[in-house]
């Protein structure tokens, strides 16, 4: 089978490091993991065919309630959670879900977001502090 | 992040699973917002503990935290949960009876003090310049306005990370340089008529940057907590410089611009007129009432003689109930719902009302969105007086 990796120059920061391959699902939105993603399919509420598990999750940011982190973790717990996140804004409460649910967190910028192909299957690598984008084919 | 030999101990998971998801936890939070150290803190205060809010993910959450070792460093309490404790009340619903006794039983266990309340100032009154972690927006807000006490706004998960480890992450609000009153706000004096509550979603909503209240000092203490309380619902407030109250050196100014609140901004946050048909349920007690508050109530009742129409449901600390069990049952035998240890924003409702009449901003503003009941904002002598005063 082939398993060659393209680079890129996107980059990512981490902010809870780990290991992070997988398909990009991008919903160019703000969401709240608690009342928008179900934690028992890790599918969301409003359109059930969308769903989170395994996928690397890239949105903009997230929002709302307090409550978020424990949905975060319940997704853990039931083997839905993404393989990991990407956003382009951190807020405390994100990072707090992330590290309870042991799901990696990165940052990128808006233009680098919008070059990620949803669908594709990227890697996140280790380069110098950052990490890098590969595309694998 | 700088950690001291302790910190990386703790870190490291050389005291248990829990000490050291909880490091992390404060460690990753704090580098994400740039702290460059954690520091110690005097009280932690948890919210996220109701079993209607945070369901059977956050009771997971909560008992691995107990089984994996987690008990309290400093001073802690706990906020209120989806049960009245005192079985009186006809209108929370106790569904959630079990589950969230077993929330409960994991947070007494691991040495948080069951105070079951949002205002846990009353229980500790913090001092200026001391640094907390404190989840509860309403009480956040009040620490660092009325008392100068240094706090950010902590999700649940956060404050129990600081209670287990005796830290929190130095950013924000615990730097006194980030607690600068920019926005002055000045209250129409026709305005000052009007309900606090309304007054605080509007600022809420409206002011971004840290305001500074002119003209203010003259509320009540319980006029000023409804106030802050309803500032943190609709905006993410966590200080106000209050003028005259907030304690000095615990802030600084750099006034920018100056806002003056008028009569025709509040009535969107007023909420629609209550019609003859509508039934009404008057509530008071978010945040929960302090006991000068519930005095207050109390001669109200007198006054007016009795609930005679609608509901009137006050929320208090359980601990209300033995200290001031003379106005408890007083205000009981006249009619009045009496929910200790929770309140209708993180229950469930067993009765129905068309309307809930309060004169809470922050009630107002989760019963309209959490419970989807219309809602209208009165001062509290009015809330009290339309449900009796027939």
């Amino acid at each position: 089978m082939l398993n060659t990796s393209v680079a890129t120059d996107l980059k990512a920061r981490p902010v809870v490091p780990g290991s992070c391959s997988g398909e990009v699902l991008v919903l160019n939105r703000y969401l709240s993991f608690f009342g928008e993603v179900d934690p028992e399919t890790g599918c969301l509420r409003e359109n059930e065919l969308i769903c989170i598990s395994g996928k690397i999750l890239v949105f903009k940011g997230s929002r709302g309630s307090t409550v978020g982190p424990y949905v975060m973790y319940a997704l853990k717990k039931s083997n839905k959670a993404p393989s990991c996140i990407i956003v382009e804004e951190v807020e405390p409460l994100l990072v707090a879900g992330c590290v309870l649910a042991d799901i990696p967190l990165f940052t990128m910028s808006r233009d680098d977001i919008s070059r990620l192909q949803p669908g594709l299957v990227i890697e996140l690598k280790e380069c110098g502090g950052l990490y890098c984008v590969e595309y694998r084919v | 992040m700088y950690l001291t030999r302790e910190q990386e101990r703790l870190l490291r998971g050389d005291y248990g699973w829990a000490i050291a998801k909880a490091m992390e936890l404060l460690v990753r939070v704090g580098d994400a917002v740039g702290a460059s150290e954690l520091v110690e803190v005097k009280h932690a205060h948890i919210s996220g503990v109701s079993y209607s809010n945070i369901g059977k993910h956050g009771l997971d959450l909560i008992i691995d935290f107990y089984k994996g070792g987690g008990r309290a460093r400093v001073y802690t309490t706990i906020n209120p949960g989806c049960i009245d404790y005192s079985g009186f009340s006809r209108i929370i619903d106790n569904r959630y009876y079990m589950e969230q006794r077993a929330i409960d039983n994991a947070l007494v266990n691991m040495g948080f003090k069951p105070v079951f309340t949002c205002i846990p100032y009353y229980y500790r009154p913090p001092l200026p310049g001391e640094h907390l972690a404190w989840g509860e927006s309403s009480a956040v807000i009040y620490a660092n306005s009325i008392y100068g006490a240094y706090t950010n706004r902590e999700g649940g998960p956060i404050a129990l990370a600081s209670s287990i480890t005796g830290y929190t992450y130095k950013a924000g609000l615990h730097i006194l340089d980030n607690r600068v009153g920019r926005i002055r706000v000045r209250l129409d004096p026709m305005v000052e008529k009007y309900p606090v509550g309304a007054i605080g979603l509007w600022i809420g909503e409206n002011i971004r940057e840290i305001p500074v209240l002119t003209g203010f000092k003259n509320m009540g203490f319980g006029d000023l907590k409804v106030l802050l309380a309803s500032m943190a619902a609709s905006g993410s407030h966590a200080i106000a410089i209050i003028e005259g109250v907030t304690p000095r050196k615990t802030f600084s100014l750099e006034i920018r611009d100056e806002v003056f609140i008028e009569r025709g901004d509040l009535e969107d946050y007023i909420g629609p007129d209550v019609s003859s048909r509508d039934s009404v349920l008057g509530y008071i007690g978010c945040p929960h009432l302090h006991p000068f508050e519930l005095l207050r109530v109390k001669n109200l009742v007198v006054k007016y003689g009795g609930v005679k129409r609608g509901g009137l449901l006050i929320t208090i600390p359980p601990e209300y109930l033995a200290k001031f069990h003379d106005i408890v049952f007083y205000l009981k035998s006249r009619g009045v719902d009496i929910a200790t240890g929770t309140c209708p924003v993180v229950s469930v409702f067993k009765q129905r009302y068309d309307v809930v009449l309060t004169n809470s901003g922050k009630a107002a503003f989760y019963l309209r969105r959490i419970h989807g009941l219309k809602t209208r904002i009165s001062p509290l002598e009015e809330v009290v007086k339309y449900v009796c005063g027939h």
